[in-house]
């Protein structure tokens, strides 16, 4: 039966007091490591790395600021997303990108416009 | 890679154990710098290394035809200024979406908190010696004030109140709708500083015979002027009580507003959908006539029925009358666990969560762990006003392994209960079904 969590520290705790009598200084990096080692059982799986990732985003700077009357961002970065190929993309990509950016064509979901919808005149 | 850690290597012939690496318990002590033999080292495993066999799993790019089966909407998470990594929606404008781990508190971060425009030409820059809010139109002395004006002359109050756009949630619709895909994460909880927009007004003087009150911002779209494309303008209604409630803010939170959420004053409508919560405010117009503007009259407007609920028919009939969107219904939110992990069989765990209403204070919280067939109350958290976030949690010790169907539903103050059943309208706006979250539980013995 094991005892609860905090005895159970307390005896590791107990372990690690007492190895500096018994082996040296050097070894004892090393017990807190064997000490864990002789406890694990189990059906595991590690070292699962993927050569691919998720992506990455490169941290915003604070930006100039100045102590005046101008507060100021850095520019908003924009994420442009790569339309399918196709007949007429120059024509989306430029009257579609006039007033807003084409991610309001990819963000959509297959649907047909619902009853009473004005359609698009773009 | 996956093997019994009981054995010292992985199974023979598998691909995976052809290309690992095995360090054997002697060479691993030798690495160590330690002689074999020194300490017992009973059952030390193998380390390994090994190469990927898959690329790691990411969400689709879009969600549908069905609804958007994910908490949050499904776009990339993205880097802004003064804003902590988000989940787009749009670029141009700029629409954020705040992910769900930032709902386990009352009050929603400034840096995390949900962003949305509706025109391309957004502030990036505010020079305060220029910056003036007029409050002008029909009223006896039209004001020019500063920011410095704003602090100072006047006194700040201040109000915790949700910001929830009008299409929180747009993406569990049903058939699908055109309009920002969001999932549940376009809301935000803030304490908001400022003046009371009566004040304001009284220190004016609205005329006799004004009916309206009309924002105006500082962004501008490409289109001709007069056109929706190129202002964002909203009104309320002069003999709305929300006037009284509502506070030209200049800070949230304790400290000034991002620039992507209305630097350097925004208006709060407590209890309102956020479309009313104009940022980056600029003027206040009292108006002798109804505001007829396409964001009153044509946009941001439900169909006059019980729960702004419609159908796809009665729309193509024409019988749908609609009314300016207005009041938040009452919403709760399971925000954890969030179907990440798997829990293990007896282990306690709190399932926490928030819930609201446009309709005053929250006075109940129940749970379901039976997909909705039975209910338990929740236990309340902090409770910080009738337009705040309130927090919910429930301890729960699963006992068998087994899948889960968590469900959480809200009442408020004048009795408003969340219904199961789904909303549809063509704008997709008002989605207030009650939310489920699967928790899975495995074996532990």
């Amino acid at each position: 039966m094991w005892a609860s969590q905090n005895e159970s520290h307390g005896t590791q705790r107990k372990l690690l007091d007492e190895l500096p009598g018994r082996i040296s200084w050097p070894l004892a990096g090393v017990a807190p490591l064997c000490l864990a080692a002789t406890t694990l059982r189990g059906d595991l799986q590690r070292s699962d790395y993927s050569q691919s990732n998720l992506g990455n985003l490169k941290q915003p700077t604070p930006g100039n600021l100045q102590a005046g009357a101008i507060y100021s961002v850095t520019a908003y970065p924009l994420y442009p997303p790569q339309l399918e190929p196709g007949q007429g993309r120059e024509l989306v990509e430029a009257y579609c990108n006039t007033c807003h950016g084409v991610r309001y064509i990819t963000m959509q979901p297959p649907f047909r416009p619902p009853p009473g919808m004005p359609k698009s005149k773009k | 890679m996956r093997f019994n850690s009981r054995e010292l290597s992985p199974p023979q012939g598998s691909e995976i154990a052809k290309r690992s690496i095995n360090l054997s318990r002697r060479s691993l002590l030798r690495l160590l710098g330690v002689g074999s033999g020194t300490i017992a080292l009973g059952h030390l495993l193998p380390a390994q290394a090994g190469f990927a066999r898959q690329a790691a799993p990411h969400l689709p790019d879009f969600s549908g035809p069905a609804a958007n089966p994910y908490w949050n909407s499904v776009g990339p998470i993205v880097s802004y200024p003064q804003k902590v990594p988000l989940v787009l929606l749009t670029d141009r404008p700029v629409q954020l979406e705040t992910p769900r781990n930032f709902f386990l508190t009352s009050f929603t971060p400034n840096d995390a908190f949900y962003v949305r425009w509706h025109l391309d030409e957004i502030p990036t820059e505010v020079n305060l010696e220029q910056w003036r809010l007029r409050i002008e139109g029909n009223v006896e002395h039209p004001l020019s004030l500063s920011l410095s004006d704003l602090l100072t002359r006047f006194t700040s109050a201040s109000l915790p109140a949700v910001n929830q756009c009008s299409g929180n949630s747009r993406s569990r619709f049903q058939s699908r709708v055109p309009g920002g895909q969001w999932g549940n994460g376009a809301m935000g909880n803030a304490m908001w500083t400022g003046v009371k927009l009566s004040d304001l007004l009284q220190a004016a003087g609205v005329k006799p015979g004004s009916v309206q009150v009309q924002f105006v911002a500082l962004d501008r779209g490409k289109g001709p002027q007069g056109m929706a494309s190129h202002e964002f303008l909203k009104s309320l209604d002069l003999s709305n009580p929300v006037i009284e409630e509502s506070l030209v803010a200049f800070a949230m939170n304790g400290e000034q507003l991002p620039m992507l959420n209305g630097f350097p004053a925004r208006l709060v409508v407590p209890g309102y959908f956020a479309t009313y919560w104009v940022k980056s405010l600029s003027a206040i117009r009292v108006l002798a006539k109804p505001d007829e503007n396409f964001w009153m009259k044509t946009a941001y407007r439900i169909p006059d029925t019980p729960r702004g609920n419609t159908t796809p028919d009665d729309v193509k009939a024409g019988q749908v009358k609609t009314i300016p969107i207005h009041r938040m219904p009452v919403r709760s939110f399971l925000i954890a666990p969030d179907g990440t992990g798997k829990i293990p069989a007896q282990m306690p765990v709190t399932v926490r969560g928030i819930a609201f209403s446009g309709y005053g204070r929250i006075v109940k919280v129940e749970v379901s762990d039976d997909n909705a067939k039975s209910w338990r109350d929740a236990k309340l958290g902090e409770n910080y006003g009738p337009y705040s976030f309130c927090t919910w949690e429930s301890p729960w010790v699963p006992k068998n392994a087994g899948r889960y169907q968590w469900a959480v539903r809200a009442t408020d103050e004048k009795g408003n209960v969340q219904p199961d059943e789904a909303v549809w309208n063509p704008r997709g706006y008002v989605w207030n079904k009650i939310e489920r979250q699967e928790i899975v539980v495995g074996i532990a013995k």
